[in-house]
């Protein structure tokens, strides 16, 4: 009853699909950790290869997600442990920021939810197709373009690009840990 | 350019991107390399046993269940006692396995979608085992969407080919059901019918999303009752899984998009910042009506209604896509 996997070649999906999943990593967490928790997807998808799905590339995003929230996760524990012990850090060090993007952008981008900033990110920085970003959370493909289109006019709002779109409340967050997702 | 793309925010935003994702430095795969072979040297773990996580459950819940619908005709009590969702759910189910066995080479399902972000649209599948057509009108209701328009452009609706497009190239264009537990036809014909061994093997098979074993299950269950030739038995086995869900709660009477009555069962899952899910569904017959999806606030954000479901001979001859032979239209054109 168990369906064999295809006779799909660990070594070509890895070698296809690892500069992607290190640049998503690379966007959202420490630079000293993304070529370990790019290692411990890969990892994780050896040890799982006869269980994954067909589809492997946004399986290994879906992966690579679950590692970065929690490794926002364990940093945001150890920054609440350093500001009781009252050290200093740089408060830029870690989350998806912009490097080059014009101030307004920055101002948008930063008033936007966890929610919004990660689907749009999931289209505008990784790279993913709807059907790849729905797969990767767990949705259907409708459900991900309502989530997206949401946090597209809310980003378009804050930017003051239309002032015509009915736009949704907005949740003022400006953490970037990845705390929780639409379907 | 890829169809969102065509936005002007999301244009930004690209633009912006801290990591453009590039070909690795000559140390960067020369590491990744090394990882690789470490990998391969790695003999991989043995497979997990069949998950029995809600299989006790799922019997004890189905059995009282049975036992208590029973109790309830002899008694009379329907008529005066408040329904539970289990209760509507396993009514649904005994219905089910009574609809009638019908065959053909596709398995047709035609679904009236309404979001809140898109002009309503439609979503026509022809499911042969080997592929088959989709004439999915989504990517004409976001670009007009983009556009500010409420006109579908009927250029970007096309026939679709499934074995070209939507299955895995190496899997012999094999169509799949249930989304994420992606079951193919022959395997949907195995699947057993028994409550708990289908709760055990869907909760095995299905690719677990992080979101829980209820929200998988949820998933996996109404993924099939949706869009998938599962005979009666299967539907009344699917009904009676959904029944042993923890946190499915009935919602009463109401009626779906297209004016048929029905009963409205859902799943809350805003506790993960998940909303929520409902079914609508005739208990009469076990017939699945349409599915929300509630943001959690309680705001309707998507409604499919399944307007028909039935096999067909014939399916409509697949067209190329919008953007050429061999292009994908979300990915670029």
């Amino acid at each position: 009853m168990v369906r064999p996997r295809p006779d799909v070649v660990f070594s070509e999906v890895f070698r296809a699909a690892y500069p992607d999943i290190l640049a998503f990593i690379r966007r959202r967490v420490d630079p000293a950790l993304v070529e370990d928790l790019a290692a411990d997807v890969f990892t994780i998808a050896w040890d799982r290869w006869e269980d994954v799905p067909r589809e492997v590339r946004p399986w290994l995003f879906g992966v690579a997600r679950n590692l970065v929230a929690n490794d926002h996760r364990t940093q945001e524990r150890r920054r609440r442990l350093e500001l009781r012990l009252g050290s200093e850090r740089d408060p830029d060090a870690d989350g998806t920021s912009f490097n080059a993007a014009a101030l307004d952008l920055r101002l948008a981008w930063a008033r936007l939810n966890d929610t919004d900033r990660e689907a749009i990110a999931f289209v505008a920085w990784d790279g993913l197709t709807g059907r790849e970003a729905a797969a990767v959370l767990g949705c259907t493909r409708a459900a991900f373009s309502v989530r997206l289109t949401r946090a597209r006019r809310r980003l378009k709002h804050l930017l003051g690009d239309s002032v015509d779109d009915p736009v949704p409340a907005i949740t003022p967050n400006l953490t970037v840990a990845f705390k929780g997702e639409l379907p | 350019m890829n169809n969102l793309m065509r936005d002007r925010t999301l244009r930004r935003v690209t633009e912006a991107n801290p990591v453009p994702t590039s070909t690795l430095t000559a140390d960067e795969s020369a590491r990744a390399e090394l990882l690789l072979q470490d990998l391969s040297a790695t003999s991989r773990p043995a497979r997990s046993g069949t998950s029995k996580r809600w299989g006790t459950k799922a019997r004890a819940l189905v059995g009282g269940g049975v036992a208590l619908l029973a109790a309830a005709v002899g008694g009379g009590l329907l008529v005066t006692a408040p329904a539970s969702a289990e209760q509507i759910l396993l009514e649904a189910a005994s219905n089910a396995a009574l609809q009638p066995v019908e065959e053909g080479r596709y398995w047709y399902v035609r679904t009236e979608v309404d979001t809140s972000v898109t002009v309503p649209y439609q979503r026509e599948i022809w499911l042969a085992r080997d592929g088959g057509v989709l004439r999915d009108e989504f990517l004409a209701a976001e670009a007009a969407e983009l556009d500010g328009s409420e006109v579908l452009d009927p250029a970007l609706i096309r026939n679709q080919d499934l074995g070209q497009n939507y299955t895995d190239p190496e899997a012999d264009g094999t169509t799949t059901f249930g989304d994420n537990v992606s079951v193919t036809w022959d395997e949907l014909e195995e699947l057993p019918s028994d409550p708990e061994a289908l709760s055990a093997l869907l909760t095995e098979r299905v690719t677990e999303t992080s979101h829980g074993d209820a929200y998988d299950l949820w998933d996996a269950s109404t993924g099939l009752l949706r869009e998938s030739p599962a005979r009666p038995e299967l539907r009344r086995g699917l009904w009676e899984v959904i029944a042993t869900i923890p946190g499915v709660t009935l919602d009463g009477p109401t009626t779906d998009a297209t004016g048929r009555d029905g009963t409205a069962v859902s799943i809350d899952f805003s506790s993960q910042n998940l909303g929520r899910y409902a079914l609508v569904l005739d208990p009469s017959d076990g017939r699945l009506l349409e599915t929300r999806y509630l943001d959690n606030d309680g705001a309707l954000l998507h409604t499919g209604t399944v307007v028909e479901q039935s096999p067909r001979d014939f399916a409509p001859k697949a067209q190329s896509p919008v953007c050429g032979p061999g292009s994908e239209p979300e990915r670029s054109c």
